[in-house]
Protein backbone atom coordinates (compact mmCIF):
# COMPACT_ATOMS: atom_id res chain seq x y z
CA UNK A 1 0.00 0.00 0.00
CA UNK A 2 2.67 2.64 -0.83
CA UNK A 3 1.68 5.20 -3.23
CA UNK A 4 3.91 6.21 -5.88
CA UNK A 5 6.20 8.85 -5.05
CA UNK A 6 6.77 11.71 -6.93
CA UNK A 7 9.41 14.23 -7.01
CA UNK A 8 8.20 16.51 -9.35
CA UNK A 9 5.05 18.79 -9.49
CA UNK A 10 3.86 17.86 -12.64
CA UNK A 11 -0.21 17.12 -12.33
CA UNK A 12 -0.88 19.39 -8.92
CA UNK A 13 -4.57 19.05 -9.66
CA UNK A 14 -5.04 15.93 -7.37
CA UNK A 15 -2.60 17.73 -4.64
CA UNK A 16 -4.33 18.50 -1.56
CA UNK A 17 -1.67 20.90 -0.34
CA UNK A 18 -0.29 23.44 -3.08
CA UNK A 19 2.66 25.57 -1.95
CA UNK A 20 3.96 28.29 -4.90
CA UNK A 21 6.73 30.32 -4.45
CA UNK A 22 6.03 30.83 -0.70
CA UNK A 23 8.19 33.27 1.28
CA UNK A 24 7.79 33.94 4.62
CA UNK A 25 9.35 36.57 6.78
CA UNK A 26 8.99 36.73 10.55
CA UNK A 27 9.07 40.78 11.27
CA UNK A 28 10.71 40.71 15.30
CA UNK A 29 9.24 42.95 17.35
CA UNK A 30 11.92 44.13 19.66
CA UNK A 31 11.09 45.44 22.92
CA UNK A 32 11.99 49.17 21.59
CA UNK A 33 9.56 48.85 17.99
CA UNK A 34 7.08 46.98 20.29
CA UNK A 35 6.41 50.24 22.79
CA UNK A 36 4.18 52.77 22.22
CA UNK A 37 6.37 55.14 23.88
CA UNK A 38 8.85 54.56 21.85
CA UNK A 39 7.34 55.04 18.22
CA UNK A 40 5.85 57.96 19.78
CA UNK A 41 9.38 59.51 21.01
CA UNK A 42 10.89 58.06 17.47
CA UNK A 43 8.10 60.13 15.43
CA UNK A 44 8.12 63.35 17.12
CA UNK A 45 12.10 63.36 17.56
CA UNK A 46 12.89 61.88 14.42
CA UNK A 47 10.29 63.15 11.94
CA UNK A 48 9.94 59.87 9.96
CA UNK A 49 7.60 57.43 8.99
CA UNK A 50 7.85 54.40 11.41
CA UNK A 51 7.50 51.94 8.50
CA UNK A 52 10.35 53.42 6.89
CA UNK A 53 13.10 53.76 9.29
CA UNK A 54 11.87 52.27 12.24
CA UNK A 55 9.90 48.43 10.37
CA UNK A 56 10.26 45.59 12.53
CA UNK A 57 13.85 43.57 11.76
CA UNK A 58 12.13 41.00 9.28
CA UNK A 59 13.79 37.28 9.19
CA UNK A 60 13.53 35.47 5.86
CA UNK A 61 12.72 31.62 7.07
CA UNK A 62 11.26 30.22 3.46
CA UNK A 63 12.19 31.92 -0.04
CA UNK A 64 10.60 31.12 -3.37
CA UNK A 65 9.43 27.38 -1.70
CA UNK A 66 7.22 24.87 -4.17
CA UNK A 67 5.68 22.18 -2.42
CA UNK A 68 2.70 19.51 -4.20
CA UNK A 69 1.09 16.52 -1.71
CA UNK A 70 -1.02 14.24 -2.76
CA UNK A 71 -3.61 12.22 -0.54
CA UNK A 72 -1.21 9.58 1.22
CA UNK A 73 1.75 11.04 0.54
CA UNK A 74 3.83 11.51 4.26
CA UNK A 75 6.43 13.94 3.65
CA UNK A 76 9.41 14.31 6.18
CA UNK A 77 11.63 17.19 6.73
CA UNK A 78 14.95 17.34 7.76
CA UNK A 79 17.43 20.17 8.24
CA UNK A 80 19.67 22.08 10.96
CA UNK A 81 17.70 24.06 13.74
CA UNK A 82 16.49 27.45 11.68
CA UNK A 83 16.43 26.04 8.14
CA UNK A 84 12.51 26.82 8.35
CA UNK A 85 11.41 23.32 8.91
CA UNK A 86 8.90 24.92 11.66
CA UNK A 87 8.28 27.76 9.80
CA UNK A 88 7.08 25.21 6.90
CA UNK A 89 4.87 23.82 9.49
CA UNK A 90 3.31 26.89 10.96
CA UNK A 91 2.89 28.33 6.86
CA UNK A 92 0.75 25.12 5.88
CA UNK A 93 -1.04 25.33 9.32
CA UNK A 94 -2.26 28.72 8.25
CA UNK A 95 -0.48 30.29 11.31
CA UNK A 96 1.97 32.03 9.49
CA UNK A 97 0.88 34.07 6.52
CA UNK A 98 2.95 33.88 3.53
CA UNK A 99 4.99 36.81 2.40
CA UNK A 100 4.81 36.05 -0.95
CA UNK A 101 3.23 33.18 -3.09
CA UNK A 102 0.31 30.77 -2.24
CA UNK A 103 -0.65 27.99 0.26
CA UNK A 104 -3.70 26.04 -0.85
CA UNK A 105 -4.57 23.26 1.36
CA UNK A 106 -7.64 21.38 1.11
CA UNK A 107 -9.40 19.80 4.18
CA UNK A 108 -9.32 19.47 8.01
CA UNK A 109 -5.62 20.22 9.22
CA UNK A 110 -4.71 18.78 12.69
CA UNK A 111 -1.52 20.11 14.03
CA UNK A 112 1.22 18.79 16.60
CA UNK A 113 4.01 21.33 17.26
CA UNK A 114 5.58 21.83 20.41
CA UNK A 115 4.02 19.58 23.43
CA UNK A 116 1.40 21.48 25.75
CA UNK A 117 1.57 24.61 22.75
CA UNK A 118 -2.38 25.05 22.06
CA UNK A 119 -3.43 23.15 25.85
CA UNK A 120 -4.29 24.88 29.26
CA UNK A 121 -2.46 23.28 31.31
CA UNK A 122 -4.71 24.33 34.21
CA UNK A 123 -7.53 22.50 32.88
CA UNK A 124 -8.18 19.00 33.20
CA UNK A 125 -7.39 16.51 29.91
CA UNK A 126 -11.19 16.19 28.89
CA UNK A 127 -11.47 20.28 28.86
CA UNK A 128 -8.28 19.98 26.78
CA UNK A 129 -9.43 17.61 24.22
CA UNK A 130 -12.58 20.22 23.78
CA UNK A 131 -9.97 23.25 23.54
CA UNK A 132 -7.92 21.51 21.07
CA UNK A 133 -11.17 20.19 19.13
CA UNK A 134 -12.66 23.82 19.33
CA UNK A 135 -9.09 25.41 17.73
CA UNK A 136 -9.49 22.79 15.04
CA UNK A 137 -13.23 24.07 14.31
CA UNK A 138 -14.70 20.73 15.16
CA UNK A 139 -18.38 21.05 16.90
CA UNK A 140 -19.19 19.54 20.45
CA UNK A 141 -21.06 17.31 19.67
CA UNK A 142 -18.18 15.83 17.26
CA UNK A 143 -15.51 15.84 20.41
CA UNK A 144 -17.97 14.40 22.75
CA UNK A 145 -18.31 11.20 21.04
CA UNK A 146 -14.40 10.86 20.77
CA UNK A 147 -13.48 11.07 24.21
CA UNK A 148 -13.51 7.36 24.95
CA UNK A 149 -11.70 6.67 22.26
CA UNK A 150 -8.92 9.34 23.33
CA UNK A 151 -8.95 8.19 26.73
CA UNK A 152 -8.72 4.60 25.23
CA UNK A 153 -6.06 5.03 22.62
CA UNK A 154 -3.93 7.54 24.63
CA UNK A 155 -4.22 5.07 27.95
CA UNK A 156 -4.86 8.16 29.96
CA UNK A 157 -8.40 6.63 31.02
CA UNK A 158 -9.07 8.13 34.15
CA UNK A 159 -6.43 10.54 34.38
CA UNK A 160 -8.41 12.65 32.03
CA UNK A 161 -10.04 14.22 35.11
CA UNK A 162 -6.64 15.37 36.84
CA UNK A 163 -5.08 19.10 35.81
CA UNK A 164 -2.48 18.60 32.29
CA UNK A 165 0.22 20.40 34.43
CA UNK A 166 0.35 16.74 36.72
CA UNK A 167 0.68 14.95 33.59
CA UNK A 168 4.72 14.25 32.19
CA UNK A 169 5.32 14.89 29.08
CA UNK A 170 5.17 11.27 27.78
CA UNK A 171 1.25 11.84 29.19
CA UNK A 172 0.95 15.14 27.73
CA UNK A 173 2.72 14.36 24.12
CA UNK A 174 0.17 11.00 24.03
CA UNK A 175 -3.07 13.33 24.76
CA UNK A 176 -1.97 15.76 22.20
CA UNK A 177 -1.51 12.86 19.81
CA UNK A 178 -4.66 11.38 20.80
CA UNK A 179 -6.77 14.06 20.02
CA UNK A 180 -4.96 15.02 16.64
CA UNK A 181 -5.10 11.65 15.23
CA UNK A 182 -8.51 11.31 16.60
CA UNK A 183 -10.88 13.26 14.40
CA UNK A 184 -9.22 11.81 11.40
CA UNK A 185 -7.41 15.22 9.95
CA UNK A 186 -6.78 15.09 6.25
CA UNK A 187 -3.79 16.38 6.58
CA UNK A 188 -1.48 16.25 9.73
CA UNK A 189 1.42 18.62 11.07
CA UNK A 190 4.11 17.27 13.16
CA UNK A 191 7.00 18.98 14.55
CA UNK A 192 9.53 16.50 15.82
CA UNK A 193 8.29 15.53 19.44
CA UNK A 194 6.43 11.94 18.24
CA UNK A 195 9.57 10.43 19.88
CA UNK A 196 8.73 11.37 23.16
CA UNK A 197 6.42 8.47 24.20
CA UNK A 198 7.29 5.36 25.57
CA UNK A 199 8.30 2.50 23.08
CA UNK A 200 4.49 0.72 23.40
CA UNK A 201 2.79 3.86 22.77
CA UNK A 202 5.37 4.40 19.49
CA UNK A 203 4.43 1.22 17.94
CA UNK A 204 0.98 2.28 18.88
CA UNK A 205 1.14 5.92 17.32
CA UNK A 206 3.06 4.70 14.29
CA UNK A 207 -0.06 1.94 13.56
CA UNK A 208 -2.16 4.84 14.26
CA UNK A 209 -0.42 6.89 11.36
CA UNK A 210 -0.63 4.11 9.00
CA UNK A 211 -4.06 3.51 9.32
CA UNK A 212 -4.86 6.94 8.92
CA UNK A 213 -2.90 7.27 5.97
CA UNK A 214 -4.53 4.19 3.81
CA UNK A 215 -7.28 6.89 4.28
CA UNK A 216 -5.70 8.83 1.73
CA UNK A 217 -4.25 11.55 4.02
CA UNK A 218 -1.29 13.51 4.17
CA UNK A 219 1.11 14.02 6.88
CA UNK A 220 4.38 16.42 7.14
CA UNK A 221 6.58 15.78 9.50
CA UNK A 222 9.78 17.72 10.62
CA UNK A 223 12.32 15.39 12.50
CA UNK A 224 16.13 14.53 12.72
CA UNK A 225 16.06 11.71 12.72
CA UNK A 226 16.91 9.99 9.18
CA UNK A 227 15.43 6.83 10.61
CA UNK A 228 12.27 7.84 11.91
CA UNK A 229 11.84 9.38 8.62
CA UNK A 230 12.57 6.36 6.26
CA UNK A 231 10.41 4.21 8.73
CA UNK A 232 6.91 6.78 8.53
CA UNK A 233 7.48 8.66 5.77
CA UNK A 234 7.21 8.16 1.46
CA UNK A 235 9.30 11.48 0.52
CA UNK A 236 11.82 13.36 2.33
CA UNK A 237 13.02 17.12 1.91
CA UNK A 238 16.26 18.82 2.97
CA UNK A 239 15.61 22.21 3.67
CA UNK A 240 18.66 24.42 3.91
CA UNK A 241 18.59 28.42 4.44
CA UNK A 242 14.86 28.65 4.29
CA UNK A 243 15.14 26.36 0.49
CA UNK A 244 14.44 22.99 -0.66
CA UNK A 245 18.48 22.16 -0.53
CA UNK A 246 17.32 18.22 -1.60
CA UNK A 247 14.11 16.34 -1.93
CA UNK A 248 13.04 12.91 -3.14
CA UNK A 249 11.20 9.41 -2.31
CA UNK A 250 13.00 8.17 1.12
CA UNK A 251 14.60 5.30 -0.99
CA UNK A 252 17.45 7.82 -1.47
CA UNK A 253 17.41 9.59 1.87
CA UNK A 254 20.39 7.83 3.00
CA UNK A 255 22.33 8.97 -0.44
CA UNK A 256 20.68 12.59 0.19
CA UNK A 257 22.36 12.52 3.28
CA UNK A 258 25.42 11.31 2.59
CA UNK A 259 25.63 13.74 -0.05
CA UNK A 260 24.78 16.69 2.40
CA UNK A 261 27.30 15.84 4.86
CA UNK A 262 30.02 15.81 2.43
CA UNK A 263 28.88 19.13 1.37
CA UNK A 264 28.77 19.97 4.96
CA UNK A 265 32.25 19.01 5.26
CA UNK A 266 33.45 21.02 2.50
CA UNK A 267 32.04 23.83 3.28
CA UNK A 268 33.44 23.41 6.72
CA UNK A 269 37.13 23.16 5.22
CA UNK A 270 36.69 25.92 2.92
CA UNK A 271 35.38 28.16 5.85
CA UNK A 272 38.92 27.54 7.55
CA UNK B 1 -10.16 32.87 3.06
CA UNK B 2 -10.52 36.63 2.71
CA UNK B 3 -10.22 39.18 6.04
CA UNK B 4 -13.81 39.50 6.03
CA UNK B 5 -14.52 35.52 6.05
CA UNK B 6 -12.48 34.68 8.71
CA UNK B 7 -14.27 37.35 11.01
CA UNK B 8 -17.62 36.08 10.34
CA UNK B 9 -16.52 32.68 10.59
CA UNK B 10 -14.69 33.65 14.41
CA UNK B 11 -17.99 34.78 14.83
CA UNK B 12 -20.20 31.84 14.19
CA UNK B 13 -17.67 29.60 16.34
CA UNK B 14 -19.34 31.03 19.23
CA UNK B 15 -19.68 28.15 21.22
CA UNK B 16 -15.43 28.06 20.97
CA UNK B 17 -15.36 31.58 22.75
CA UNK B 18 -18.10 30.95 25.24
CA UNK B 19 -15.86 27.84 26.15
CA UNK B 20 -13.12 29.60 26.90
CA UNK B 21 -15.16 31.98 28.89
CA UNK B 22 -16.46 29.43 31.00
CA UNK B 23 -12.81 27.61 31.65
CA UNK B 24 -11.47 31.54 32.53
CA UNK B 25 -14.25 31.24 35.21
CA UNK B 26 -13.54 27.96 36.42
CA UNK B 27 -10.29 28.58 36.88
CA UNK B 28 -10.99 31.08 39.36
CA UNK B 29 -13.02 28.55 41.36
CA UNK B 30 -10.05 26.60 40.92
CA UNK B 31 -8.22 26.38 44.51
CA UNK B 32 -10.46 29.00 45.57
CA UNK B 33 -13.19 28.48 47.48
CA UNK B 34 -15.32 31.41 46.88
CA UNK B 35 -13.86 32.44 42.84
CA UNK B 36 -15.49 35.18 41.09
CA UNK B 37 -17.29 36.14 44.68
CA UNK B 38 -14.22 37.70 45.35
CA UNK B 39 -15.32 40.76 43.02
CA UNK B 40 -19.15 40.42 44.28
CA UNK B 41 -17.47 41.09 47.79
CA UNK B 42 -15.45 43.88 46.58
CA UNK B 43 -18.48 45.43 44.97
CA UNK B 44 -20.19 45.00 48.14
CA UNK B 45 -17.81 46.28 49.96
CA UNK B 46 -17.35 49.97 47.81
CA UNK B 47 -21.18 49.93 47.77
CA UNK B 48 -21.35 50.44 51.49
CA UNK B 49 -18.27 52.57 51.96
CA UNK B 50 -18.68 54.96 49.26
CA UNK B 51 -22.54 54.67 49.91
CA UNK B 52 -23.00 56.06 53.31
CA UNK B 53 -20.19 58.65 53.00
CA UNK B 54 -20.43 60.40 49.57
CA UNK B 55 -24.40 60.31 50.57
CA UNK B 56 -23.60 62.54 53.16
CA UNK B 57 -21.12 64.95 51.29
CA UNK B 58 -23.45 65.31 48.40
CA UNK B 59 -26.31 66.02 50.52
CA UNK B 60 -28.63 63.58 49.17
CA UNK B 61 -31.07 60.81 50.39
CA UNK B 62 -29.63 57.74 51.01
CA UNK B 63 -32.73 55.95 49.52
CA UNK B 64 -32.28 57.15 46.05
CA UNK B 65 -27.92 56.95 46.56
CA UNK B 66 -27.28 53.83 47.20
CA UNK B 67 -29.26 51.74 44.21
CA UNK B 68 -27.65 54.67 42.05
CA UNK B 69 -24.30 53.84 43.27
CA UNK B 70 -24.74 49.99 43.14
CA UNK B 71 -26.33 50.29 39.26
CA UNK B 72 -23.29 52.50 38.58
CA UNK B 73 -20.89 50.55 39.65
CA UNK B 74 -22.23 47.19 38.70
CA UNK B 75 -21.73 47.86 34.74
CA UNK B 76 -18.76 49.66 35.52
CA UNK B 77 -17.48 47.00 37.19
CA UNK B 78 -18.12 44.74 33.59
CA UNK B 79 -16.90 47.43 31.33
CA UNK B 80 -14.01 48.43 32.81
CA UNK B 81 -13.26 45.18 33.66
CA UNK B 82 -13.95 44.11 29.83
CA UNK B 83 -11.37 46.85 28.87
CA UNK B 84 -8.83 45.98 31.35
CA UNK B 85 -8.60 42.26 30.36
CA UNK B 86 -8.54 43.02 27.00
CA UNK B 87 -5.63 43.91 26.70
CA UNK B 88 -4.25 40.61 27.30
CA UNK B 89 -6.65 38.79 24.88
CA UNK B 90 -4.21 37.73 22.60
CA UNK B 91 -0.83 37.20 24.82
CA UNK B 92 -2.96 34.63 26.53
CA UNK B 93 -4.22 33.04 24.15
CA UNK B 94 -0.49 32.63 22.50
CA UNK B 95 -0.63 28.85 22.71
CA UNK B 96 -3.69 28.68 20.78
CA UNK B 97 -3.13 31.33 17.92
CA UNK B 98 0.34 29.44 17.80
CA UNK B 99 -0.48 26.40 17.28
CA UNK B 100 -3.50 26.94 14.66
CA UNK B 101 -5.22 28.65 12.25
CA UNK B 102 -7.92 30.32 14.40
CA UNK B 103 -9.56 34.03 13.99
CA UNK B 104 -8.12 36.56 16.26
CA UNK B 105 -11.29 37.78 16.56
CA UNK B 106 -12.50 34.78 19.01
CA UNK B 107 -10.58 36.23 21.83
CA UNK B 108 -11.69 39.66 22.46
CA UNK B 109 -15.37 38.11 22.51
CA UNK B 110 -14.12 35.47 24.51
CA UNK B 111 -12.90 38.52 27.12
CA UNK B 112 -16.56 39.57 26.80
CA UNK B 113 -18.26 36.52 27.70
CA UNK B 114 -16.13 36.38 30.91
CA UNK B 115 -17.02 39.54 31.96
CA UNK B 116 -20.61 38.96 31.21
CA UNK B 117 -20.32 35.30 33.32
CA UNK B 118 -18.43 37.86 36.37
CA UNK B 119 -21.50 40.28 35.79
CA UNK B 120 -24.08 37.48 36.39
CA UNK B 121 -22.76 37.17 39.90
CA UNK B 122 -22.60 40.59 40.50
CA UNK B 123 -25.75 41.33 39.77
CA UNK B 124 -26.80 39.72 43.15
CA UNK B 125 -25.43 43.16 44.98
CA UNK B 126 -27.65 44.96 43.26
CA UNK B 127 -30.65 42.85 44.20
CA UNK B 128 -29.99 43.00 47.54
CA UNK B 129 -29.53 46.89 47.80
CA UNK B 130 -32.54 47.36 45.23
CA UNK B 131 -34.21 45.34 48.03
CA UNK B 132 -33.44 47.18 50.66
CA UNK B 133 -34.30 50.35 49.29
CA UNK B 134 -37.71 49.43 47.61
CA UNK B 135 -36.32 50.39 44.09
CA UNK B 136 -38.37 49.13 41.27
CA UNK B 137 -36.30 48.48 38.31
CA UNK B 138 -37.90 48.85 34.73
CA UNK B 139 -36.15 45.83 32.61
CA UNK B 140 -38.17 46.38 29.62
CA UNK B 141 -35.69 48.95 28.29
CA UNK B 142 -32.97 46.45 29.09
CA UNK B 143 -34.00 44.23 26.09
CA UNK B 144 -32.27 46.75 23.77
CA UNK B 145 -30.24 48.48 25.92
CA UNK B 146 -28.13 45.81 27.48
CA UNK B 147 -27.46 43.91 23.94
CA UNK B 148 -26.70 47.58 22.71
CA UNK B 149 -23.98 48.24 25.28
CA UNK B 150 -22.25 44.66 24.86
CA UNK B 151 -22.20 45.31 21.15
CA UNK B 152 -20.53 48.17 22.42
CA UNK B 153 -18.08 46.69 24.60
CA UNK B 154 -17.33 43.97 21.95
CA UNK B 155 -15.57 46.43 19.35
CA UNK B 156 -13.94 48.33 22.26
CA UNK B 157 -12.38 44.98 23.53
CA UNK B 158 -11.09 43.61 19.80
CA UNK B 159 -9.44 47.19 19.62
CA UNK B 160 -7.97 46.94 22.61
CA UNK B 161 -6.70 43.75 22.15
CA UNK B 162 -5.26 44.50 18.86
CA UNK B 163 -3.44 47.67 20.00
CA UNK B 164 -2.47 46.55 23.38
CA UNK B 165 -0.93 43.31 21.58
CA UNK B 166 1.02 45.42 18.87
CA UNK B 167 1.98 48.33 21.42
CA UNK B 168 2.79 46.74 25.23
CA UNK B 169 3.01 50.23 26.58
CA UNK B 170 -0.39 51.00 25.71
CA UNK B 171 -2.03 48.24 27.09
CA UNK B 172 -0.71 49.82 30.67
CA UNK B 173 -1.72 53.29 29.64
CA UNK B 174 -5.46 51.66 28.81
CA UNK B 175 -5.82 50.22 32.25
CA UNK B 176 -4.93 53.52 33.84
CA UNK B 177 -7.27 55.37 31.82
CA UNK B 178 -9.86 53.11 33.27
CA UNK B 179 -9.00 54.24 36.71
CA UNK B 180 -9.32 57.78 35.42
CA UNK B 181 -12.33 57.58 34.04
CA UNK B 182 -13.85 55.70 37.16
CA UNK B 183 -13.70 59.17 38.91
CA UNK B 184 -14.65 61.61 35.76
CA UNK B 185 -17.76 58.99 34.91
CA UNK B 186 -21.13 59.81 37.14
CA UNK B 187 -20.79 56.74 38.95
CA UNK B 188 -19.73 58.34 42.47
CA UNK B 189 -21.88 61.45 41.89
CA UNK B 190 -25.66 61.68 40.07
CA UNK B 191 -25.16 63.52 36.43
CA UNK B 192 -27.27 66.36 37.56
CA UNK B 193 -25.21 67.48 39.80
CA UNK B 194 -23.13 69.08 37.17
CA UNK B 195 -23.87 72.34 35.41
CA UNK B 196 -21.86 74.29 33.34
CA UNK B 197 -18.73 73.70 31.36
CA UNK B 198 -18.67 70.43 33.63
CA UNK B 199 -21.56 69.11 31.97
CA UNK B 200 -18.96 67.94 29.06
CA UNK B 201 -17.80 65.43 32.20
CA UNK B 202 -21.25 63.46 30.84
CA UNK B 203 -21.69 64.79 27.55
CA UNK B 204 -18.27 63.87 25.54
CA UNK B 205 -17.67 60.93 27.95
CA UNK B 206 -18.65 57.72 25.94
CA UNK B 207 -18.91 55.65 29.27
CA UNK B 208 -20.94 58.34 30.68
CA UNK B 209 -23.88 57.34 28.13
CA UNK B 210 -22.86 54.04 28.07
CA UNK B 211 -23.73 53.73 31.65
CA UNK B 212 -26.87 55.77 31.63
CA UNK B 213 -28.90 53.51 28.60
CA UNK B 214 -28.29 50.32 31.65
CA UNK B 215 -28.44 52.00 35.41
CA UNK B 216 -31.32 54.33 34.33
CA UNK B 217 -33.75 50.91 33.97
CA UNK B 218 -32.62 49.76 36.76
CA UNK B 219 -33.36 52.98 38.74
CA UNK B 220 -37.06 52.24 37.39
CA UNK B 221 -36.32 55.62 34.83
CA UNK B 222 -36.28 55.90 31.16
CA UNK B 223 -32.83 56.19 29.75
CA UNK B 224 -32.03 59.48 27.97
CA UNK B 225 -32.82 59.63 24.26
CA UNK B 226 -29.06 61.03 23.99
CA UNK B 227 -27.61 58.28 25.10
CA UNK B 228 -29.07 55.55 22.83
CA UNK B 229 -28.44 57.58 20.18
CA UNK B 230 -24.91 58.28 21.08
CA UNK B 231 -24.36 53.90 21.94
CA UNK B 232 -26.38 52.88 18.60
CA UNK B 233 -24.04 55.79 16.98
CA UNK B 234 -21.25 54.30 18.72
CA UNK B 235 -22.18 50.72 18.00
CA UNK B 236 -22.04 51.37 14.26
CA UNK B 237 -18.94 53.42 14.20
CA UNK B 238 -16.50 51.58 16.59
CA UNK B 239 -17.68 48.09 15.18
CA UNK B 240 -16.73 49.60 11.33
CA UNK B 241 -13.33 50.70 12.80
CA UNK B 242 -13.05 47.37 14.43
CA UNK B 243 -13.75 45.13 11.13
CA UNK B 244 -11.05 47.48 9.10
CA UNK B 245 -8.47 47.14 11.90
CA UNK B 246 -8.97 43.27 11.76
CA UNK B 247 -8.78 42.70 8.59
CA UNK B 248 -5.20 44.86 8.29
CA UNK B 249 -4.04 43.61 10.96
CA UNK B 250 -5.43 39.75 12.17
CA UNK B 251 -3.07 37.78 10.17
CA UNK B 252 -0.15 39.72 12.09
CA UNK B 253 -0.98 38.88 15.30
CA UNK B 254 0.63 35.72 15.80
CA UNK B 255 4.04 37.74 15.30
CA UNK B 256 3.14 40.19 18.27
CA UNK B 257 2.71 37.97 20.96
Amino acid sequence: MISPDSKTADASSDAVVRVRNLTVELPIYSAESRSFKQSLLSTEIGGRLLSMRHGPLRVRALTQLDLDLRPGERLGVMGHNGAGKTTLLRALAGVYPPTQGSVEVDGDVATMFDIGLGMDIEANGRENIFLLGYSRGLDPAHIRSKIDEIATFSGLGPYLELPVKTYSSGMASRLAFAVATSFQPDILLMDEWISTGDQDFMKKAEARLFELLEQSRVMVFASHSAELIERTCTRFMILSHGQIALQGPVSELQDAIQRTRATLEQSGEAAQ
Amino acid sequence: MTGLQTIAGGMRRWRFWTFLAWQDIKQRYRGSVIGPFWTVGHLALTIAGIGFLYSGLMNISQDGYFPFLAAGLLFWFLISSTVVDATNAFPQAGSILRQSSVPPIIFPLRIVVRNLIVFGHNMFVFVVVAVIFGTTPDPLPLLFTFPLLLVNLAWLSILVALMSARYRDLGQLISQLMGFFLFVTPIFWVPSAVSGFRSAYVLYNPFAHFLEIVRAPLMGEAPAGISIAVCSALAVIGWAVAVFALIRHQRKVVFWI
